[in-house]
């Protein structure tokens, strides 16, 4: 009986190992049998999607070609970063500013922010991602921005397959988060430094993400303030509700051989002044949440 | 004695199958990726991996196409590439796609000149496969 009792024990605490935030018994019993973690997806089938940060620092570049290396992070603030909560929101921050630094093709200051990321990725158990041969391969890279670019995405493709497979989807969603925040601030800065009509396209682009992020938040346990968050976001969602689409449906052209389908819809956005300005304050001041993290 | 035994037994088969689901959706993401590669210029992935365990149910998920990319969808169930039916929609239900039509391909691209929020929706081909992971990654090319 003892034995099949300590059997048993063990691996609950094997199963518990799988995330290093603090875990009382209370919370592995409610992860194992959490009806959305991923060995029940088939119930619910819950998957979410937000933009790549790399993309959005890409169309950012395609409008403005303006580096603003002042609407960036501060690489030099990571170390300050002392939970899992501050780090994966913050790891989501830099990665964009990499993206950004990276499409702008700042090689030297991209450096720094991989640098950074290294030393948030080593601390949430994804060193594996960011290791010294990443680097290398980055670094004989860096001057070829389409080689650079596939490196970068495929290594936070792998860092999210991790996460994933060993439940920790609440710190992917942290970065995801993160990430989506620094490139909607990288646009609405950009937008308040110049008015740029695509630019602001591109700001209502994000009305579909705004609500996907409050129901990631409202799906797993984080930790840290995560209330808070859930109330920013649902602030900005008022916001971004505001955000008036009207769109065309026309039916597409399929091509079989190209294997490729040509959408042919109309969608035209719509933002006020009023609209725009508080959706820039409100990304702003979540943005200073995240940044004031643990320090 | 007997209650105990059965949540043992129930929490270890419980592991066991997480573990095992995980190992599998591991294993399909290379398949998927060397779906995404193909071809040249190179989709760049979006950084996510979509996974999720399915038996005779859908599974979908909200995102959106930025206007001026060229997208491209893979997904993958196993050794066999036509285990997995996927659809895009737009939010209005309008079928944009399906790789039914097209002998469950593996993977399609799409060029989309104007942003659209889209609506994905997978489901396994239960004449091929009845239960398993499917493995979905999205690229894409400015």
């Amino acid at each position: 009986m003892n034995r099949i009792l300590y059997i048993f024990l063990s691996l609950i605490f094997l199963q518990s190992c799988s995330d290093n935030e603090v875990v009382s018994k209370k919370e592995i019993d409610k992860g194992i049998l959490d009806p959305k973690s991923s060995i029940n997806a088939n119930f619910d089938g819950k998957i979410f999607s937000i933009p790549s940060p790399f993309q959005m620092s890409i169309l950012l570049n395609e409008t403005v070609k303006n580096y603003s290396p002042e609407i960036l992070h501060d690489p030099i603030k990571v170390e300050k970063y002392s939970t899992n909560f501050s780090r994966a929101l913050n790891l989501g921050i830099y990665s964009a500013d990499l993206g950004y630094t990276c499409v702008n093709n700042q090689n030297n200051t991209s450096l720094m922010y991989l640098s950074a990321i290294e030393s948030l990725t080593s601390k949430i158990g994804l060193e594996f991602v960011f290791d010294k041969s990443f680097m290398i391969r980055f670094d004989r890279n860096k001057s070829n921005l389409d080689s650079s670019l596939v490196i970068l995405t495929e290594a936070f493709r792998k860092a999210d397959d991790y996460l994933k497979s060993e439940k920790r989807k609440g710190t992917s969603a942290l970065i995801l988060i993160g990430s989506w925040v620094e490139t909607l601030y990288f646009a609405t800065q950009i937008n308040l430094k110049e008015r740029n009509e695509k630019v602001i396209h591109h700001i209502g682009e994000q009305k579909q993400t705004v609500s996907t992020i409050i129901d990631l938040l409202k799906e797993y346990e984080y930790g840290g303030d995560t209330k808070r968050l859930q109330v920013d976001f649902t602030e900005l969602k008022f916001y971004f509700d505001q955000v008036l689409v009207n769109y065309e449906y026309l039916t597409p052209i399929t091509d079989k051989l190209k294997k490729q389908t040509k959408l042919r819809h109309k969608l035209n956005i719509s933002i006020s002044d009023k609209v725009l300005t508080e959706i820039a304050e409100k990304t702003e001041r979540i943005r200073e949440q995240i940044l004031h993290l643990s320090i | 004695m007997s209650f105990l035994k059965n949540i043992i037994i129930f929490t270890f088969s419980l592991m066991i199958h997480n573990y095992s689901f995980s190992q599998e959706c591991s294993g399909l993401v290379e398949i998927c990726k060397n779906s995404l590669v193909q071809g040249n210029p190179k989709f760049l992935s979006d950084g996510q991996v979509y996974s999720v365990l399915l038996n005779n149910e859908k599974a979908e998920f909200k995102t959106t196409f930025f206007g001026g990319s060229t997208y491209r969808i893979a997904v993958t169930s196993g050794s066999e590439d036509n285990y997995v039916i996927f659809s895009v929609k737009d939010l209005d239900g309008n079928i944009l796609f399906t790789n039914k039509d097209f002998d469950n391909t593996p993977y399609w691209d799409f060029k989309v000149p104007e942003t659209l929020p889209i609506v994905i929706e997978t489901e396994l081909d239960l004449d091929k496969k009845k239960a398993g992971c499917v493995v979905m990654l999205i690229g894409f090319i400015q």
